[in-house]
């Protein structure tokens, strides 16, 4: 087995306990942790998987580079809006759904 | 009860995924195409001697140029969120550790040089912009940290054009050749140049954005932690004695504050039209 | 023609721009003008390619797929252009008055992030860069929904910030694992390579894909953070986002699914057409029984977004099922900005959020009532409004298959939103509480009225201009 290859499949497990994650936990900063797991699960499989044969390869290298930079802003984001709600209510976790 | 099987169902799908998917991967065969032989093809056109660089800035350069923007628009929708609790106290200054201050005053120069050496490496080894910018960022927020700068209010005008700089300069060089050429292509000749400009200038606004990222948000942890009354601990002198506000201050921030929650939680139940004039 | 392409990318990215530069709550006409342009220039594309042109190719950095990236417009692409830009002229109008007296700091540039995130990823052909724009859509999406700032706003935005980004580290995964499959991301590449008998990895890439795509798009029963963000929201942004920000998502499945997972698709068409039922079924029921206005508009975007998976199992070669599609798309986004924009005026007029309050609207403000009915025509699917040419293709083509099953279920779908939509006009026609005539200033809600009624138009004109509409979807299809 290629050093490639487990990379991927580490990132296979990482992508799955962190969506598991951003679904059953509750906290938000864990939840936003959970979706980082969950990208960086992505972006181990992306490099990892295309470089199985342990050739390098530029192109998932710099689109994994790009999807960190994307992962920065969203966890940015949802940060900023998570302590904002905090500011606001005083907890971190969403409170139910009121939808009609 | 639910949220037990919630739990039991979300793992035994997590788990068959996993055990299917790591099959799947250590069973597929060789991809048909192998891009990296068509970017070494055209090194010599890229106008930079490092494959990611070239694939990052020249051949997929339409995708940073998408992904500067997804930055500039985090930080600007940050600043929506932000400016609508119209929140216009001062923003308070971090720790006044003499070590943490005295390690940064040493770090500080140095990161920022290696910033520069990172931005000039980009070109032939691993290195660029991003990076550079990341850097840069990481020793505002050190600052910060330290004491020796304050988190940001919103931005002014200068500010915001440092912010958006790099951004319009890269669309800028991207349009340039609109006219007949096609978006971003850059003539082989002047390819290293126009990189090197481009990165230039997204190194700054992304040092900026970046650091914005925190240096906005931290402008809140005073709110948050203020109102709650806690005391700070002994490591840290009190950020609002030490911007120079008094020893009376605190109790002031915290009862500003707790009005402030009321105000909002009264209008918290409204529905969404809150903008309504 | 393909040069100027860019430029409806580029252009909303300049003025989102330049609206931040000029500072808090500026840039608003800045914004309507480049709309304009934008319009007018996703309507040359329109004729260009209904003069058999073909399908237009931009190569990005000269390069070409699959070393580059290559901006593609075919005739769904346009429609999808035409639609946002026709979308966002008249609700600029409509937002430059209605956030006229407490402008919120950053509306404008990240109206504008929107959209230039929609007509990048309606013309982007490579599935990475496609990830980049979902991002871009999503995030200015997120932002526009939180910008009110009270704590429901700022959960409900939570909630749909971890919805679409779960969408998108599903689409991430999927996108990984086509290009460590094929080695390419390009849409155009990878249509002859993938096949039926393509490897286990790739059938996960496209299940991954598919329901990625799914929960962006709100689909049943992945549309719990819709109601909250879309319902919650200032009217403007509830029209925008419900008009098109849940199309782009669906418009890249369908762009998938007729593309290069074609072959493999078959197997899963039942799939999506079961979903869209549940959804149809479901958000009108709770469309029926919502007791707050904009509730109501939201969980009909629930009901009306299934409607476009139906289109699915009956995907073929007489395009019935395409053109029911696309027509949907078009005659729902317009009909919902409609119906939002008007909602918006009678919460101002009534200044409250309810079904019960709008009681005695009928008499001072016709206008925004008849924007309403006309909007609920389309959406019911009556002539000769577009839904209902949308709604008449879907049963021609379930029909012509045999599916009575489907064909139930939009007629139930029709009479569930003619009770929801009634609910409104018949609460509006009947005397205030008190007795008294409400009191409206009708000068200042003239412009927001109007915009709402061309909207409502629009969506009905589209049904009578139905032929050229159906034509422009065939080109490069």
């Amino acid at each position: 087995m290629s050093t490639g290859l487990i990379f991927a499949c580490v990132g296979v497990v990482l992508f799955a306990m962190g969506m598991a994650g951003v679904l059953l936990l509750e906290h938000l900063l864990r939840r936003i942790l959970a979706f980082n797991l969950m990208g960086s699960g992505a972006f181990l499989v992306m490099v990892g998987f295309a470089q199985r044969m342990d050739v390098p390869d530029p192109v998932p290298q710099a689109m994994v580079l790009t999807g960190i930079v994307v992962a920065v802003a969203a966890t940015a984001l949802a940060l900023a809006l998570a302590r904002r709600l905090h500011a606001l209510t005083g907890k971190y976790t969403l409170p139910p759904a009121a939808d009609d | 009860m639910s949220g037990i099987l919630m739990r039991a169902s979300v793992s035994a799908l997590a788990l068959v995924f996993v055990v299917g998917l790591v099959a799947a991967l250590l069973d597929a065969p060789p991809p048909d195409i192998a891009l990296r032989e068509a970017v070494e093809a055209r090194m010599d056109q890229s106008g930079v001697k490092h494959p990611v660089t070239a694939v990052l800035l020249n051949f997929r350069g339409y995708d940073t140029l998408l992904e500067v923007g997804v930055l500039l628009l985090a930080l600007i929708a940050m600043l929506a969120v932000s400016a609508s609790s119209e929140d216009a106290r001062e923003p308070i200054a971090g720790s006044t550790d003499p070590v943490l201050r005295t390690l940064a005053s040493i770090g500080v120069p140095v990161m920022l040089l290696a910033s520069v050496y990172l931005l000039w490496a980009g070109a032939f080894r691993p290195g660029g912009a991003f990076q550079a910018g990341a850097v840069l960022a990481a020793a505002a927020v050190l600052q910060y940290l330290a004491g020796m700068t304050r988190g940001w209010a919103a931005p002014g005008k200068c500010l915001r054009l440092g912010l958006a700089a790099g951004f319009l300069v890269f669309i800028g060089v991207a349009a340039a050749q609109l006219n007949g050429r096609a978006l971003l292509q850059f003539p082989p000749a002047w390819a290293g140049s126009l990189i090197l400009l481009i990165e230039a200038a997204l190194t700054v606004s992304l040092g900026l954005i970046l650091a914005g990222l925190f240096l906005f948000v931290s402008r809140e942890v005073g709110d948050s932690e203020a109102s709650k009354g806690r005391d700070p601990g002994p490591g840290t002198r009190d950020p609002v004695q030490a911007a120079g506000f008094g020893p009376g201050a605190p109790a002031l921030r915290g009862s500003v504050d707790e009005r402030d929650r009321d105000a909002r939680s009264a209008g918290m139940g409204q529905a969404g039209d809150g903008g309504v004039p | 023609m393909t040069e100027w392409l860019p430029w409806l990318i580029l252009l909303p990215l300049l003025w989102a721009t330049a609206a931040f530069l000029l500072g808090p709550g500026r840039g608003a006409r800045l914004a309507i003008g480049t709309t304009a342009v934008q319009l007018a220039l996703a309507f040359a594309l329109a004729f260009e390619l209904g003069s058999g042109s073909g399908a237009p190719v931009h190569r990005v950095g000269g390069w070409g797929a699959p070393l580059g990236i290559d901006l593609v417009a075919d005739g769904l692409s346009a429609l999808i252009l035409i639609l946002t830009q026709l979308v966002a002229l008249p609700l600029f109008v409509y937002a430059r008055i209605y956030f006229a007296a407490a402008a919120p700091a950053w509306f404008w540039p990240l109206a504008g992030f929107l959209v230039a995130g929609m007509n990048a990823l309606v013309l982007s052909a490579d599935l990475f860069n496609l990830y980049v724009t979902l991002e871009i859509v999503g995030l200015a999406a997120v932002g526009l929904v939180a910008m009110g700032g009270t704590a429901g706003q700022l959960a409900a935005a939570l909630r749909y910030l971890l919805a679409t980004l779960v969408g998108s580290g599903m689409y991430l995964l999927g996108v990984a694992l086509v290009y460590g499959s094929y080695g390419t991301v390009s849409i155009a590449t990878l249509t002859p390579l993938v096949s039926a008998g393509a490897p286990l990895a790739v059938w996960f890439a496209g299940g991954l894909l598919l329901i990625g795509l799914m929960v962006k798009t709100a689909l049943f029963p992945f549309h719990g953070w819709l109601p909250p963000a879309h319902g919650g929201a200032p009217a403007p942004v509830s029209a925008l986002v419900s008009a098109l920000v849940v199309k782009a998502s669906f418009y890249l499945i369908l762009r998938l699914w007729l593309g290069p997972f074609a072959a493999m698709a078959e197997v899963a068409a039942a799939l999506p057409a079961v979903l869209g039922a549940a959804a149809i079924l479901w958000g009108s029921w709770r469309a029926v029984r919502a007791q707050r206005l904009k509730a109501l508009v939201a969980w009909s975007t629930v009901a009306q977004v299934g409607y476009l998976f139906l289109i699915f199992p009956l995907l073929g070669a007489d395009q019935l099922a395409l053109h029911a599609g696309g027509m949907q798309v078009l005659a729902h986004g317009l009909a919902k900005a409609a119906m939002f924009a008007s909602v918006g005026v009678l919460i101002q007029a009534t200044g409250r959020d309810a079904v019960a309050g709008v009681a005695g609207v009928a008499a001072c403000l016709p206008l925004t009532l008849f924007a309403f009915g006309l909007a609920g025509v389309t959406l019911m699917g009556l002539p000769p409004s577009g839904g209902f040419l949308a709604k008449w293709l879907l049963i021609e083509a379930a029909l012509l298959r045999g599916r009575w099953d489907m064909v139930i279920v939009v007629f139930a779908g029709g009479l569930l939103a003619a009770t929801y939509v009634f609910r409104v006009l018949q609460q509006a026609f009947l005397a205030t509480p008190g007795g008294e005539a409400l009191r409206v200033d009708r000068r200042r809600l003239a412009t927001l009225e109007w915009t709402a009624f061309a909207l409502a138009v629009a969506s009905i004109l589209v049904g009578l201009r139905g032929m050229e509409i159906l034509r422009l979807l065939g080109v490069g299809a």
